[in-house]
């Protein structure tokens, strides 16, 4: 029945996401406010350039480890927060609506080394300098919490440090520096290109209110050097002209425009290429895992190896895992396990943004230890960013699994819990917070 | 069945103006001060009139928080008298925010007046979009 109910929840959810998705297909060339001349001329740039192709790959991976057995994820990704991250996993419809018998909420907190350092030396960890310099501690990440045995309130220490062996989507990695400079040399084009165009519609638009018999509201003209002073950076003047223009004279703007797009053509293609080939670069990282367990429950020691790809928009994680179970009261066992998922963005990734995309994860896992029935399980989950809270996730999954741990029955369970990265609400609130100032 | 197969980004940055002067006029002596304040991991950035690129992020070395130019630089730098139009021009790949500051000063590095051309914040959080801002200049 609660299964039921969750994969309501999960549809509600998708149905609700389904106008920003739509949003996220639309091109928004004009900007929200009243424009000036280089705002003016920025928009109908980009109205000519329409056609632009995004890219994804979110893989900072914030919630709990997928070794934890209440974690939202089948699968580790490759990548940490670059300085802390904290995941909740509020609900597991598979427990017993009794009160007694109701789990403890399983909570862990990933932090990289380089949020430690930066705490202890005070500096701006977002300062692009100290940002590239400390590339080997945002490597290293450690995770601390506990996870929560079904049907229980104990809990079990779970430690891991992982390291990010290596990281092809790093901007300051070398391989990406060529990409990088293509943009530079397309963006210098590009800015010759932009003066070129705003000196002639500039110089256009004067020819053409000084043959006006009337000029617009709000408009005076006296010398050049006070319209280029005065009125062609003033949004609300320029407004004022803008809408004065016939359709001819929009045309003829958008001819001094198209005579001089090449540059911004190339500009768009460098940078949209840079992006998609830095963004489908592989990762790879190392981790290793303890559980903890109390009573008769055996250790868990993990070691993980993880790669990550990206595959155009979407991306693939694929993890092989030594496990060895340390048995208080019988024979130790070991095994290894294989997991792989596909993650494929629902909307726009911004790789520096305050917010990943809405993300849809297919994963699934193979378990075989020795003394066990194997174990498999195949998993979907739907990461929903929160609106407005920058950095904060919500990740809800459906579960179907052939056994547990500890139990020989299939199982299906839903589960949803809470992600927070830090590093991007710092620079959303620090932002916020200097425009207030 | 990406959703985003054919989204095209926002291009356009957000822009904070605090200040915005159209027209500046360099006079003998005088000189324009640059300030731009970088957030992200990677700034690019380029200055340029219609005929040259005057200087960008690659020029004034490693990757910065805060960056400084005095310009002109030399003589070569010069633009003409009739005014010229120059285009500070950012990519947003690999940073987040740019903070303008030009100020017009004089041989002893001190603000002319009220001095301020620009003053402003670019921001995107699109690693497609690009932003430009733009004045004239006059010797």
């Amino acid at each position: 029945m609660k299964t039921r109910v969750f994969v309501h929840i999960i549809l509600l959810l998708s149905i609700l996401c389904l106008p920003t998705i739509v949003c996220a297909q639309e091109k928004v060339c004009k900007p929200p406010n009243a424009r000036n001349l280089t705002d003016y001329i920025e928009e109908r740039i980009c109205e000519n350039l329409k056609g632009r192709v995004d890219q994804t790959d979110p893989t900072k991976q914030a919630d709990a480890p997928a070794a934890a057995e209440n974690s939202t994820s089948l699968v580790e990704r490759s990548s940490a927060p670059d300085l802390l991250g904290f995941g909740l996993d509020f609900l597991n419809l598979s427990d017993s609506a009794a009160g007694d018998k109701k789990s403890a909420t399983p909570k862990t907190l990933t932090f990289s080394a380089y949020a430690l350092k930066s705490a202890l030396s005070s500096q701006d960890p977002l300062d692009p300098e100290i940002y590239n310099k400390n590339r080997k501690w945002r490597s290293v990440s450690f995770t601390l919490g506990y996870e929560v045995p079904e049907n229980t309130n104990t809990r079990e220490p779970v430690i891991g440090i992982k390291w990010l062996a290596h990281n092809g989507r790093d901007l300051a990695n070398k391989n990406n520096q060529d990409e990088l400079a293509n943009i530079q040399q397309a963006l210098d084009d590009s800015a010759i290109g932009f003066s070129v165009i705003r000196g002639e519609v500039r110089l256009y638009l004067f020819d053409l209110l000084q043959k006006r018999d009337k000029l617009p509201d709000g408009i005076t003209l006296t010398t050049l050097n006070e319209f280029n002073k005065h009125v062609v950076v003033d949004a609300t003047k320029v407004e004022s002209i803008l809408s004065s223009l016939s359709a001819d004279e929009v045309k003829n703007i958008d001819a001094i425009i198209s005579k001089h797009i090449s540059a911004f053509a190339t500009l768009d293609t460098k940078t949209k290429n840079a992006v998609n080939a830095i963004r489908t670069r592989p990762q790879f990282a190392l981790e290793f895992i303890t559980k903890q367990r109390k009573g008769t429950r055996p250790d868990e020691y993990s070691g993980v190896l993880t790669f990550d790809k990206g595959m155009g928009t979407s991306s693939i994680t694929l993890n092989g895992s030594f496990i060895f179970n340390n048995n208080r009261t019988g024979r130790d066992s070991r095994g290894g396990k294989f997991s792989a998922g596909f993650h494929l963005p629902l909307q726009a990734f911004k790789p520096l943004g305050y917010s990943d995309p809405l993300q849809l994860s297919l994963e699934a896992d193979a378990t075989g230890m020795t003394g066990m029935t194997p174990m498999y399980r195949a998993q979907a989950k739907l990461t929903v960013p929160i609106p407005k809270l920058p950095g904060m996730e919500i990740p809800i999954s459906i579960s179907v699994a052939n056994r547990t741990e500890f139990v020989k029955e299939k199982e299906v369970k839903g589960k949803f819990g809470f992600t927070f990265d830090l590093s991007k609400t710092w620079k959303a609130f620090r932002d916020a917070f200097q425009r207030i100032e | 069945m990406s959703a985003n197969k054919d989204a095209a980004p926002s291009s356009i940055c957000k822009k904070t103006r605090r200040v915005l002067i159209g027209s500046v006029q360099v006079d003998e002596g005088q000189h324009l001060h640059y300030f731009v304040t970088v957030d992200g991991s990677k700034p690019i950035f380029s200055l340029a009139c219609r005929h040259k690129k005057h200087f960008n992020a690659i020029d004034l070395g490693p990757p910065r928080k805060n960056y400084e130019v005095i310009w002109p630089r030399s003589s070569a730098d010069d633009p003409s008298s009739d005014g010229e139009d120059y285009t500070f021009a950012m990519s947003f790949t690999g940073a987040l925010k740019y903070t303008l500051r030009v100020e017009l000063h004089d041989a002893s590095h001190n603000r002319v007046g009220d001095g301020v051309i620009v003053d402003a914040d670019y921001e995107s959080d699109n690693p497609l979009a690009l932003c430009n801002e733009a004045w004239v200049i006059s010797i």
